[in-house]
């Protein structure tokens, strides 16, 4: 049915000539304190509460409420956050964080909030382990010792976590973990005062309070969120923006439609028409940018069931994909790979700049009717040239992506002689089947980082203790000692050199096996007003408005034609 | 009168209970989803979904599931959404409003616009006039409404700028304004429909032997089409407005997407994508009650206009 509307929002946007969207920027060369920026969603915002919040829509508002101990800078590096400074022992066991002075929470208005001190952070961590709040961002923790007797209820605080002095946190961990620092950067690492999350109770995860840049003036469910400066911010000068404000539930054409007419200020999900359209129009071409996602897309095959349990005819599906072709039907937009591991992760390669030796690995994971019409021959589901083995049903979702690629997948497919059947499902049902073992044969696959490593891409797919008999994140089901002798040492190595070929052994062993074919990493599209400077499209966020400012021309940037905030001195 | 009344209010508790269980059975029974995995999110661990899942109740045996859940709802608490903890009953209280409002904008639209076309063209039978108006109703009835919607929004709202390009507009008067494209794109089908159904029995009517009664008394020809033509041509037009409003109470889901309208229509198919089952089931509930209750009303203005249907109840 979305499909059907594309056309028309084409010849729509083509006729288009209201809205002041492309009004240009008064030229100001240093930051401009003030205005309102907008954007919108295709979704609500889930939760505000950090430690409950797992959605791309609830990070991006993370960003603007909450601090994290560390943080990224500007090039997905780890760097200071609330905490200036820390060090871990030579074992890998021992983490002690120092804290910034001087971080207030958000104040009601006209006081100013508590200082923040480290047993905030002992309780924002610790609160993650509670039986009773269900927190997804446990697992990322649960190598603090002590921390999962919290979560089975034994204990009520993490003897691995304690609050030195009022400036200082120590944490003692079980293994050496080389991602903790990833995982205290992490929204579920969000440092909360504990006397607000108590008196709230219900009510706080739509009214949180935090550290961050914003704090929440209104939530109207299902409507829109306002988010106020924090004139008390730690980071000084910031932010430029006196609010925020997020429109939940617009359809990506109405989006489009409300850019053009200056309602909102960024858009970054584009259908496919109106992408064709903004990148031949010289004025709307040069407010676009093209930055890489940190994911990897595919098809993955279940090692456990027919005819996906034999290797030789998961290497013949993989090769038989065409996956510059998926690349031509979403408009250039993807990227097309043979590594799992996707470009700035440790451990990504190019087929360009395998060596012979390394090629022999991957090369099921790109596009070879010849190899794949050999491999299928060597499988035992294909005699004289004809498939033999069992119908094979292959699971996708609704949306205009997964139907593109689930009809070019099953025309590759039949190309070298396998039927496909398409199953189309709602996203908890697909989520639910393939997480059973031995219910989906083969389906559409995807991983988003959760933070900048190798591990988050390999242990969480591909180890054998990633399988499970519900909810199961190895889909696969995929499970090679070898390989997972590779992933465990890795996790423990702290040589940055020596983990990276640990992980780069363990990927070509996976691309080998192929429990996965690996198709293509996907691109963020973000289209900004001229007048929208400092916003970035964020591998992490999705967007970070923390230092966006408005480059208008003086007095302007209120829309009520009220002055801006000043500065704070 | 009375055993009428209580007898088709005891139906439309019946058929109540029916859609509730039906609901519920559907929800908990057939789907191969799991909501607890849905609310811990993609990544949780099979610990913190088990857990969830004991929390909610979903670990116990469907009948005690099913009796846990109509105690409640018969106390008048719809519990609290797997997605974000919000109270069903708070969730329903803020998209009702804004649903009831362009369930009424479309209403007056379908009765303002319907009725005149459509009585224009009986009267200018077989012309240009007729076949024209027939012809935009044709369109109307079977444009979907993901089409009108859009094209409604680009021509009113982009080109023209009248009207606020979706959400919910601010202050009183702000809210109007952004209701009038959601609620003329709502209505329009219905509008289509009420022309073709008031042309179909102005017609009939006008066949009628008090039509020729009323012109031999000398009555003027306004007089005879709107005394006693049109008055009897609109019988079945109520019927329907009853009906219709009744359903479009439930929710407009495709005109509340295309305009990010905060009603129960997205409320209800947000909770179904993603599997919320008890917003699902208070939507599905309230949707229920309001088609029950306008049938119910309907039923009695029947019986009142035409004690035939009462005596053969």
């Amino acid at each position: 049915m979305i499909l059907f509307l594309l056309p028309l929002t084409l010849s729509l946007s083509l006729a288009c000539t209201r809205g002041d969207g492309l009004a240009p920027a008064a030229g100001h060369s240093t930051p401009v304190y003030g205005g309102t920026f907008t954007y919108a969603d295709e979704d609500d915002i889930r939760t505000l509460d950090p430690a409950v919040g797992y959605d791309e829509v609830s990070w991006t508002a993370f960003r603007l409420i909450f601090d994290q101990l560390l943080s990224y800078d500007e090039q997905d590096h780890l760097g200071p956050g609330l905490a200036e400074s820390w060090e871990v022992s030579p074992d890998g066991l021992d983490w002690v964080f120092h804290l910034r002075h001087d971080v207030h929470f958000h104040g009601d208005g006209t006081t100013r909030g508590r200082e923040l001190v480290a047993q905030d952070v002992v309780y924002s961590w610790t609160r993650l382990f509670d039986p009773h709040l269900g927190s997804p961002g446990a697992d990322f923790y649960q190598v603090i010792d002590g921390a999962t007797d919290v979560l089975d209820g034994t204990a009520t605080s993490i003897r691995g976590l304690q609050a030195l002095d009022p400036w200082t946190v120590t944490v003692h961990l079980t293994r050496p973990d080389s991602t903790f620092a990833n995982a205290v950067a992490m929204t579920f690492g969000s440092v909360v005062p504990r006397e607000a999350v108590e008196a709230r109770g219900e009510q706080w995860s739509f009214s949180p309070v935090g550290t961050g840049p914003f704090s929440v003036a209104d939530w109207k469910l299902g409507e829109k969120t306002v988010f106020v400066a924090n004139r008390d911010y730690w980071q000084p000068g910031l932010p430029y923006l006196d609010r925020i404000v997020h429109l939940a539930n617009y359809p990506r054409p109405v989006q489009f439609l409300k850019l053009e007419a200056g309602e909102l200020d960024q858009v970054n999900r584009l259908t496919s028409p109106d992408y064709m359209w903004i990148r031949s129009d010289p004025r709307w071409s040069q407010q676009l940018s093209e930055v890489p996602s940190i994911d990897t897309y595919g098809e993955m095959m279940n090692v456990e069931l027919p005819p996906f349990d034999d290797v030789w005819f998961r290497r013949g599906v993989a090769a038989a994909i065409d996956r510059e072709k998926l690349g031509r039907l979403r408009n250039g937009r993807l990227r097309p790979t043979v590594s799992w591991l996707p470009p700035g992760i440790d451990g990504h390669v190019e087929w360009d700049e395998l060596s012979a030796e390394d090629r022999v690995h991957y090369q099921y994971q790109r596009h070879d009717v010849e190899l794949a019409k050999q491999c299928l021959d060597k499988s035992r589901y294909f005699q004289d040239g004809h498939y033999t083995g069992p119908p094979i049903t292959y699971w996708s979702l609704a949306d205009e992506a997964s139907n593109t690629t689930s009809q070019s997948v099953q025309q590759d497919l039949s190309l070298v002689g396998v039927p496909l059947a398409i199953k189309t499902t709602t996203f908890p049902t697909y989520l639910s089947a393939v997480g059973r073992p031995r219910e989906v044969q083969m389906a559409y696959t995807a991983w988003v980082m959760d933070y900048p490593d190798p591990r988050n891409f390999l242990e969480t797919i591909f180890a054998c203790d990633s399988r499970a008999q519900e909810n199961s994140q190895n889909t696969s089901f995929y499970c090679d000692p070898e390989t997972d002798e590779l992933l465990q040492a890795a996790a423990v190595e702290v040589d940055h050199d020596r983990r990276t070929a640990l992980y780069e052994q363990a990927q070509a062993r996976i691309a080998d096996a192929a429990p996965v074919a690996v198709e293509y990493h996907s691109t963020t599209i973000s289209v900004v007003r001229p007048q929208v400077k400092g916003f970035r499209v964020d591998p992490i966020w999705t967007r970070d408005m923390s230092r966006a400012w408005l480059d208008v021309p003086e007095g302007r940037a209120t829309p009520q034609g009220g002055p801006a905030t000043p500065k704070r001195p | 009168m009375l055993t009428f009344l209580s007898r088709r209010v005891a139906w439309a508790f019946f058929t109540l209970w029916l859609v509730v269980s039906g609901t519920f059975l559907l929800a908990y029974v057939l789907p191969s989803s799991d909501p607890a995995r849905m609310m811990a999110g993609p990544h949780a661990s099979a610990e913190v979904v088990a857990r969830i899942r004991t929390e909610l109740y979903l670990d116990r045996p469907l009948p005690e599931q099913y009796v846990r859940y109509v105690a409640r709802v018969a106390h008048g608490d719809l519990g609290h959404s797997y997605k974000n903890k919000e109270s069903v009953n708070a969730a329903i209280a803020r998209s009702l409003p804004w649903t009831a409002l362009i369930a009424a904008g479309a209403s007056v639209f379908q009765l303002l616009a319907g009725v005149p076309i459509g009585l224009l063209a009986a009267l200018r039978k077989r012309t240009a006039v007729d076949v024209g108006a027939m012809a935009l109703a044709l369109v109307g009835i079977s444009a979907p409404t993901f089409l009108t919607g859009l094209a409604i929004m680009y021509v009113l709202g982009f080109r023209l700028g009248a009207f606020p390009l979706g959400g919910l507009g601010a202050g009183g008067l702000g809210v109007l304004r952004s209701a009038v494209m959601p609620s003329l794109t709502l209505g329009i089908a219905g509008a289509a429909y009420y022309s073709r159904l008031t042309r179909g029995e102005f017609l009939d009517v006008s066949q009628q032997d008090y039509m020729r009664t009323a012109r031999a008394k000398g009555l003027s020809e306004a007089r005879v089409v709107l005394r006693h033509g049109l008055r009897n041509a609109l019988i079945p037009v109520v019927t329907f407005f009853g009906m219709d409003l009744g359903v479009m109470l439930g929710g407009a889901v495709v005109t509340e997407s295309i305009f990010a309208w905060p009603g129960m229509g997205k409320l209800a198919i947000d909770s179904v994508l993603q599997q919320d089952f008890p917003v699902m089931l208070g939507t599905v509930l309230v949707a229920s009650a309001a088609i029950v209750t306008a049938n119910l009303v309907v039923d009695l203005v029947y019986a009142w206009l035409d004690p035939r249907i009462r005596l053969g109840g």
